[in-house]
């Protein structure tokens, strides 16, 4: 159960030390100049040097303390469903919404968005999309003025 | 008599009829999201934040102070009811608040909170009326150093209230610094992390960041856990507070004020330090602490007050120096550079109005408050009975209208969406996010002022000790991380972040 508990931190270590690596060798191509004159690639350096030391102290803690007590909630697990639905809606919306305009854009991100739950109810749903996406348009582009169109 | 003429002023602009519209709109506006489950007041601010885009700065930004003030007070309103608490600041209240709607009493808790909140808010209306000016004088000699200092303690101060371990938290304040360098260089115009993307010349916007942090990972995290929830719908009776409520309520709401007051207006400070503060003064000074968790009006009254006073207070270091105190204020900051104003020491002599008009309002937008919500809280409790499969759908949308009418690019909506994953995946990781956001926001300050310090220093970092008020910030600084890196303080922190 404990190596279950530090890989949690073990995780977050990798994806740090990742995240510095990148930093660095994007940095890297930057002109550094010097401390008095620093060049726009003096700051990330530095923070970049600075994430991986933190990472490399976190990933040392992580693989030596394996009894260290659990943070917060533990045995977390990715739940798939919820996150690809609630983004597939968002990102359907970026796409429609500049062709379709406001009305059906709304519509389909509120369905797609219901679909996050295991047994969505279809018919309530569709009511309340259709409802909510003329609420959405009457107000922002009627009252407000958004640029944006109704329908194509 | 100088502040008077100052208040004058500043009643004169905010009693204008459009921006007492602005005002009642942005506080309605701002508990009715704000009360909706899960939605703390960063989410609620996001998400109205391009309803203000078409206005003038000045109601643009009354609103958008009214639109926080209601949203706190929504989250109050659904730790009570539901105890689900929409942000950490209410977490406190839902201890007690819920407690006591349990007993059948969510009225007079309801009610002694709308009170507390709004004694609170005027007499914090008073501290910045008079220590705004007084900061602002000390910030006009500030130097360069002198702000990389205030912001670093801010960010240290991020990370002593971020929930989880402290190396995590300093992690994410790093990668927050690195995603806010995104961007044009500003000294020497090299484009910086941009990936060719044109979108990202001028940096990656902290509003989409922010909803899909906090919206989007969160509507992800919360279906997890399934949408059944305990709901107290039972009708809310007397919403007025006994007159032995009241006598329990008065010297904590006090107190909350004082404790609000001084802490909300630092940086890194805020709302939660201050009600989480509160609690444990009030449980300390009881007769008898063990009412406390079992339906103690104090205990709701007191960090009700102390989160208001400190919402307000925020508002100091944010008018009179430029720095944000906590992830909202820097959704405040990029909304008055939308409008064009440069947040600093100088808003106050340039434009008197803006900066009077916006501390009158306060006021204002509190007794708005006090005066809207005790008739309707059962509106309220209505909506907050609406399921969460039809809830979820909704915040999806806004945030995705909300990114994109940012700047009408649908590139927004796709840098909400990677925040989303981001969001999602960090917190799975057990790192907070907001530090991120945070850092996100001052990063480009700080790298700014930090480079112009050692410019002028000529490159010795000696310029940071050498100067007194720097000196005096950073040691401020360092106590603070070595007090959260020390074991017993950890572990101290560990259980008070539990209960």
């Amino acid at each position: 159960m404990a190596r279950l508990d530090t890989s949690q931190d073990t995780a977050a270590g990798l994806l740090f030390l990742t995240i510095a690596l990148l930093v660095l060798v994007a940095g890297g191509q930057l002109p550094f100049g010097t401390p008095a004159q620093m060049g726009a690639g003096f700051v990330p350096m530095l923070l970049g040097t600075g994430l991986l030391i933190l990472s490399v102290v976190i990933l040392l803690r992580a693989w030596h303390q394996p009894a260290a007590p659990p943070l917060g909630r533990t045995g977390e697990t990715w739940a798939w469903r919820p996150l690809a639905t609630v983004l597939g809606a968002a990102l359907t919306f970026a796409l429609l919404v500049p062709h379709a305009g406001l009305l059906l854009s709304a519509f389909a991100t509120v369905v797609i968005a219901g679909f996050a739950v295991e047994r969505p109810r279809l018919l309530e749903l569709m009511a309340f999309a259709v409802g909510l996406a003329v609420v959405v348009a009457v107000v922002f582009i009627g009252l407000l003025g958004l640029p944006i169109a109704w329908l194509p | 008599m100088e502040t008077l003429g100052h208040l004058a002023t500043g009643f004169g602009v905010a009693l204008t009829p459009e921006n007492l519209l602005f005002c009642l709109s942005g506080v309605l506006l701002g508990t009715l999201i704000g009360v909706l489950p899960g939605i703390g007041p960063l989410t609620t601010v996001a998400l109205l934040l391009p309803l203000t885009f078409q206005l003038e700065p000045i109601g643009a930004l009354i609103m958008l102070a009214g639109i926080y003030y209601g949203a706190q007070y929504g989250g109050s309103t659904t730790a009570i009811l539901i105890n689900l608490p929409g942000e950490a600041s209410s977490v406190v209240t839902c201890l007690d608040g819920h407690a006591l709607a349990r007993q059948g009493r969510a009225g007079a808790a309801l009610g002694m909170a709308a009170i507390g909140s709004f004694i609170a808010g005027s007499i914090a209306t008073v501290v910045i009326v008079v220590a705004g000016p007084l900061l602002g004088r000390i910030a006009l000699s500030f130097g360069p150093a002198e702000y990389w200092a205030l912001m670093t303690v801010g960010l240290i101060g991020v990370v002593v209230l971020a929930r989880g371990p402290v190396l995590k938290a300093l992690g994410m304040i790093v990668i927050g610094l690195v995603v806010g360098l995104v961007g044009t260089d500003v000294t020497t115009g090299t484009p910086r992390f941009t990936f060719g993307l044109p979108e990202l010349i001028d940096g990656v916007g902290f509003a989409p960041v922010a909803m899909g942090l906090f919206g989007l990972a969160e509507v992800a995290i919360n279906l997890e856990h399934g949408s059944a929830r305990n709901i107290l719908t039972a009708k809310v009776a007397g919403v007025l507070p006994t007159r032995d409520d009241l006598r329990r309520s008065l010297p904590a709401v006090l107190r909350g004020t004082a404790l609000g007051s001084l802490l909300g207006s630092l940086p890194g400070g805020g709302p939660v330090l201050s009600s989480f503060a509160s609690y444990t003064v009030e449980k300390k000074l009881a007769d008898d602490p063990s009412r406390f968790g079992r339906g103690a009006i104090e205990g709701v009254a007191g960090p009700e007050a102390a989160n208001n006073a400190a919402a307000q207070t925020s508002f100091i270091p944010l008018l009179t120096l430029g720095i944000p105190a906590n992830p909202v204020m820097a959704l405040m900051i990029g909304a008055m550079m939308i409008h064009g104003i440069t947040p600093g020491p100088r808003v106050m002599t340039a434009q008197p109005g803006l900066f009077w008009g916006i501390i009158a309002s306060m006021w204002i937008g509190n007794a708005m408050l006090l005066v809207l919500n005790l008739p309707l809280i059962g509106l309220w409790v209505r909506l907050l009975a609406t399921p969460y499969r039809l809830l979820f759908p909704m915040i999806v949308l806004f945030c995705s209208l909300g990114a994109y009418a940012l700047n009408n690019s649908a590139f927004e909506v796709l840098v909400m969406a990677v925040a989303g994953v981001a969001g999602y995946g960090f917190r799975k990781l057990g790192c907070d996010t907001a530090p991120l956001l945070m850092a996100m926001v001052l990063g480009p300050m700080m790298e700014e002022n930090f480079r112009r310090a050692m410019l002028l220093s000529q490159g010795r970092l000696a310029v940071f000790v050498e100067r007194p008020f720097s000196l005096g910030l950073l040691t401020i600084g360092a106590t603070l991380l070595l007090f959260v890196l020390i074991p017993t303080v950890r572990r101290s922190r560990e259980t008070a972040f539990r209960e």
